[in-house]
């Protein structure tokens, strides 16, 4: 049976690409021996001869003396098994002596019967040569049909530090429409692109998923086998926030159930007073955050922010009390500055101004950032307990339930009283379980008798 | 007589070019006669293996080649005069001490062919892994041997120079530091006339590079390194010495390259053809053969044998490194440190996932 | 580029006597890569030799002739090989000038066979640049072209100051258009290859080719254009070019075949964040060799840099503005 195999042009490491057949050594039908020259042929630099790989028959030949072979090309095909008659001169493996003459680069024969050599001849010192075919083509690894973004206007790009443009990126904010921006050189800011996000990006529940930049919509595109709405803006923040302060931070909490009784009496006399001095009315919640700051002043280790870089603790000197607020375009968290010099009139004033701009949608940035502890009143939701998120990057959150009527033990017996749970989620790098302790009761005690807030004045 | 102190640098001879005995030296061949059928042996075996992996190369299967036709004697000689322990640094062009010392020419061929930088085989065998950058070998070998002192074992080590390796430093400072340390160190150098194209008159100055040796203060002889058993005494001799406390030794076998520098390499741009076929007539092959015959110790056998056996490692060497498959490149990763870095795994990883992409 | 680099060689000889050229097999063989074929015959034994084999002599001697007066321009045959001459090449070449106070000058031109693809042996395939351009005081010089490989030659022996001149092996055999008279090429200047807005690519010697052969693949294939730099040194670093171009295309993937540790990828991805940190997309990626010692021939081809392992990684930076 006939077994045919193919002696590619070999790269003779001179770095060429081709080479010229000079001559043949042998012709089709004959037989060969193994390493017998078959041929030889001239590169740019050398003229060599090439001995053969196997014993077998000359079934055909490259090309013709003159023809030019680039490296890979077939240069024979011999017949490894031919059929009798065509029987190779000498077996293979087995070395006749005198052994063939290994062929020489740049000789153009062996020693003995070296002939001159021919003008320019050249060769290479080492290698394979250059492999024309180095670095095929494999697969790459990801296909995501990234699209090249569109350059700038005039190949302007805006300009913006790598954790502003993340930004923009989560918020949906195209940069490159609000640039240039406040900061230095026109640099685009935080600020600016929350002012951007506050202003344009809007919780678009009710239209269709966007396409992505480079999958143009053609004919309406894949049917919907699930309703997907886009988050932006605000909710997209807000999401941001929550995940990343339930990824960094290490959180515990802890609640009190306070009896509300003394409250609420209180509020019924400073909402008389209100009233008469047309402010606005005072509310349970109001209360609470006045009293929570006092508290706070007393035990001021959970009104502060962990570092990474350090570590380290940065405890705040003042108090900016955040407001969680439902609003329709999702949990907004306006800010009471400096609530700690705030008498519980201004307080009160400030809850309301805020809460009802933040609703309204009008607050500025300025006012919604920055503070430095956070309190949600989950309970005007009608709910009784739950487990808030702290507001990265601060160290606690209080969460207030609703206040109701109860079962309340009040000196041995069951009454019914008007209670609420107090629960503190804090960063438990900032702050041990005594020292959170420590805050709630204390604020526990300052809810049930308000008056001993009177000592602090 | 002893060879080593003689002041007169005249080669040690005791084959004549014609294959005679000769008198160019004290030295009795008798106690190499016995062992002189196996030497001849191996120089068959050598210059088949040499021919083979030359076609080799010009077939495509490897990367390069640098032959080392006709500088059989100077190598087997040497391998043979010392233990299978002693440790052999050797540069690049010593497959005849590899094949004395039983290495599988398979893995010189993979070598050649870029699957390897090939310490396999050889660091078994007690041979460094082949020096393609020049002398730098000669300071391993002045270590190894303070070391084997210490150690207490009675070796000796050989560092394999060439002409154009005496010209480097690293070398200089391996002949001062073995001469002051008395390290059992020899020199070998195998003086083939050509650094690629600089012949050894413009490499050295001195008379010859036996005189090196004498500068820094070592007994040094010149051997003709075409004469296997000339190759033998001398080194036995050196190593004797070695093995005794005496200190190091420098051996310049002067041979011939009769090939190219490398399979790329065209030596008839700097050589002539007479200066070759001068060489040609001092085949160190042919003069142990004629040798034997005047020692009344050559019988048809002896050739027979030597060809058969040189058939059959050519045969072994064309099957394991024609078309032999690559080595994993994952593999490159994992020789780098003792435990690869966190880095380097990340590299590996990357480059396994591209080629798992295909 | 093997008869460029000889023409700038002879052009350089012709144009000053004090140019000599000497190293291992330059003279009588003409190079192991016939970059110094003729040079002997033309002008003599005494401007064109052969030397002993030894590399530190080599890069010493050229210091003394330097010294002198002389502009020598050796040649270390491969780049593996300028190890013997590293405390000559480190501790005189690159300080002579700065411990004299200024009064010598070194203009030595090392020329350096460099880089792999070329299925070599070992130590034949070494990416160097790093140490040189690491150590103060050394110019470092990649031409991928045969026009370059000339120009550049050309400005490197006239420069007062010595010069690593690393020859991309694997582009010796390349062949262009060359103008010969002598242009000769300041060094400091890099080139934009190939205009695009996409993203930007820094690299040298030869991967020159593979970015640009990814360029079209990119234009063709993903709608990418690409911009591709070539920097032709590294030493001084042309970095007016690469801010122009990361500027406006806020993505920049540095590529080169050496190891990726502390390679040439490590500082422009540190100059780039500390100049254009508010214009980047994305983090300055590299795609660089390994790790590793080079690899046995058969292994180079999956080991070096190429055409797809570049893509990727601009796939990777564009990424980071469609997260």
């Amino acid at each position: 049976m006939p077994d045919l195999r193919e002696f590619l042009v070999p790269d003779l490491g001179e770095g060429l690409a081709d080479v010229t057949v000079v001559e043949w050594l042998v012709s089709v039908g004959e037989a060969v021996a193994l390493n017998q020259p078959l041929c030889v042929v001239e590169t740019a630099k050398a003229t060599v001869e090439i001995p053969s790989p196997w014993s077998g028959a000359v079934v055909e030949l490259g090309g013709s003396p003159g023809d030019t072979l680039e490296v890979g090309a077939v240069l024979a095909r011999i017949d490894v098994e031919p059929a009798p008659g065509t029987s190779s001169p000498t077996p293979p493996g087995t070395s006749p002596a005198p052994a063939p003459p290994p062929t020489r680069p740049g000789t153009p024969a062996a020693p003995g019967t070296s002939s001159p050599t021919p003008p320019g001849t050249r060769a290479t010192l080492v290698g394979y040569g250059p492999d024309p075919s180095l670095g095929p083509r494999r697969q790459r690894r990801r296909r995501t049909g990234v699209a090249a973004a569109p350059a700038g206007a005039g190949g302007a790009r805006a300009l913006a530090p790598p954790p502003v443009r993340k930004l923009a990126l989560d918020l949906g904010v195209d940069l490159a429409a609000i640039a240039p921006g406040s900061g230095p050189g026109g640099t685009v800011t935080r600020k600016d692109v929350c002012a951007a996000a506050s202003t344009s990006a809007t919780w678009s529940g009710a239209s269709p998923p966007a396409a992505p930049p480079s999958a143009p919509a053609v004919g309406g595109g894949p049917a919907a086998v699930a309703d997907v709405v886009q988050v932006g803006g605000v909710r997209a923040r807000i999401a941001q926030n929550l995940a990343t302060s339930r990824q960094r931070i290490p959180d515990a909490t802890c609640s009190v159930v306070a009896d509300c009784t003394r409250l609420l009496e209180l509020r019924a006399t400073l909402g008389e007073a209100a009233a008469s001095g047309g402010t606005p009315p005072v509310t349970p919640f109001v209360l609470v955050c006045r009293l929570l700051v006092l508290a706070l002043r007393e035990n001021p280790a959970l009104n502060a922010s962990w570092i990474d870089d350090g570590p380290a603790v940065r405890v705040h000197r003042s108090m900016h009390l955040g407001i969680g607020t439902a609003t329709e375009r999702g949990l907004l968290v306006p800010v009471v500055r400096d609530a700690e010099r705030r008498p519980t009139r201004e307080l009160a004033a400030e809850v309301h101004r805020l809460v009802a701009q933040a609703r309204a949608g009008t607050l500025t940035p300025a006012e919604l950032t920055g503070s430095t502890f956070t309190v949600s009143n989950f309970g005007a939701l009608g709910l009784d307990e739950g487990i808030p998120v702290i507001n990265y990057p601060e160290a606690a959150i209080l969460g207030l339930g609703a206040i109701r009527q109860r079962p309340h033990v009040v000196d041995g017996e069951v009454v019914a009283r008007p209670t609420a749970t107090l629960t503190l989620a804090f960063d438990h790098r900032v702050a041990d379980g005594a020292e959170a302790g420590r805050l709630l009761s204390r604020l526990r005690s300052l809810v049930e008798a308000p008056e001993l807030a009177l000592w602090e004045l | 007589m002893d060879v080593l102190v003689a002041d007169d640098l005249a080669c040690v001879q005791l084959i004549d070019v014609d294959g005679s005995p000769s008198a160019r030296s004290g030295l009795d061949p008798a106690s190499a006669l016995d062992r002189l059928p196996s030497l001849y042996e191996t120089m068959v075996v050598t210059r088949e293996l040499d021919d083979e992996l030359v076609n080799l190369q010009r077939q495509g299967q490897l990367a390069l080649f640098a032959p080392c036709r006709g500088q059989e004697a100077a190598q087997v000689g040497c391998a043979a005069a010392l233990r299978d322990t002693d440790w052999m640094f050797p540069q690049y062009r010593e497959l005849g001490c590899f094949l004395y010392r039983g290495v599988d020419p398979v893995g010189i061929g993979l070598l050649w062919r870029g699957a390897s930088h090939g310490a396999r085989g050889l660091v078994e065998r007690a041979i460094a892994p082949v020096c393609i950058s020049i002398g730098g070998q000669a300071l391993h070998a002045v270590g190894a041997a303070m070391a084997t002192r210490w150690l207490g074992d009675g070796g000796v080590t050989v560092a394999f120079i060439g002409d154009g390796a005496t010209s480097e430093g690293d070398v200089h400072e391996a002949l001062n530091l073995a001469a002051v340390t008395r390290a059992p160190c020899i020199f070998y150098v195998q003086n083939n006339h050509w650094a690629i194209s600089t012949p050894v008159a413009e490499q050295l100055r001195a008379p010859s590079i036996a005189h090196k040796g004498i500068g820094y203060g070592m007994p040094a002889v010149r051997v003709d390194g075409n004469d296997v058993v000339a190759c033998l005494l001398v080194v036995e001799q050196a190593a004797a010495r070695a093995r005794a406390g005496e200190g190091p030794t420098l051996v310049e076998a002067v041979t011939y390259r009769l090939g190219p520098h490398t399979t790329s390499d065209d030596p008839s741009r700097y050589r002539d053809d007479a200066e070759v076929h001068s060489w040609e007539a001092r085949d160190p092959l042919a003069r142990c053969r004629r040798f034997l015959e005047h020692a009344g110790r050559f019988d048809e056998a002896i050739e027979r044998r030597a060809r058969e056996r040189a058939g059959s490692l050519r045969a072994r060497l064309r099957a394991g490194v024609f078309d032999a498959p690559d080595p994993a490149p994952l593999e490159l990763f994992d020789c780098v440190f003792s435990e690869p870095t966190d880095e380097l795994l990340r590299q590996r990883a990357a480059l396994a996932s591209e080629l798992e992409a295909g | 580029m093997v008869q460029a680099l000889n023409a700038a060689l002879s052009d350089a000889m012709e144009a000053d006597d004090k140019v000599v050229v000497f190293g291992e097999d330059v003279g009588r063989l003409g190079g192991v890569f016939r970059v110094t074929e003729g040079l002997q015959a033309r002008f003599g034994p005494e401007r064109c030799f052969d030397v002993p084999l030894a590399e530190s002599s080599i890069v010493g001697a050229a210091i003394g002739m330097a010294l002198r007066g002389f502009r020598p321009v050796p040649e270390i045959q491969f780049d593996g090989f300028t190890y013997p001459a590293f405390d000559q090449i480190v501790t005189n070449l690159a300080k002579y000038r700065s411990r004299s106070g200024g009064l010598i000058s070194m203009p030595v031109t090392i020329r350096v066979p460099s880089f792999g693809a070329i299925g070599s042996a070992e130590h034949h395939s070494e990416s160097t640049e790093s140490y040189w351009v690491h150590t103060a005081g050394l110019k470092v010089v990649v031409p991928s072209g045969p026009a370059d490989a000339y120009s550049l030659l050309l400005g490197s022996i006239e420069c007062d100051d010595p010069v690593l001149f690393l020859e991309p092996k694997r582009q010796y055999w390349v062949r262009d258009e060359v103008e010969r008279g002598g242009n000769r090429e300041p060094l400091g200047k890099a080139v934009v290859r190939r205009s695009g807005s996409t993203a930007t690519v820094v690299t040298y010697g030869n991967l020159v080719a593979t970015a640009m052969e990814a360029a079209s693949l990119a234009a063709a294939e993903e709608g990418w254009e690409l911009e591709v730099i070539d920097l032709r040194t590294l030493v001084p670093l042309d970095f007016e070019t690469v801010a122009a171009s990361v500027a406006a295309t806020g993505h920049c993937i540095v590529l080169h075949e050496a190891p990726r540790t502390l390679g040439m990828g490590a500082e422009i991805a540190a100059r780039v964040q500390e100049e254009l940190f508010w214009n980047l997309e994305a983090p300055v990626l590299r795609v660089t060799g390994f790790d590793t010692p080079y690899p046995p021939a058969r292994l180079e081809r999956d080991w070096l840099p190429g055409v797809d392992r570049l893509l990727d990684a601009v796939e990777r930076s564009l990424s980071y503005e469609h997260a």
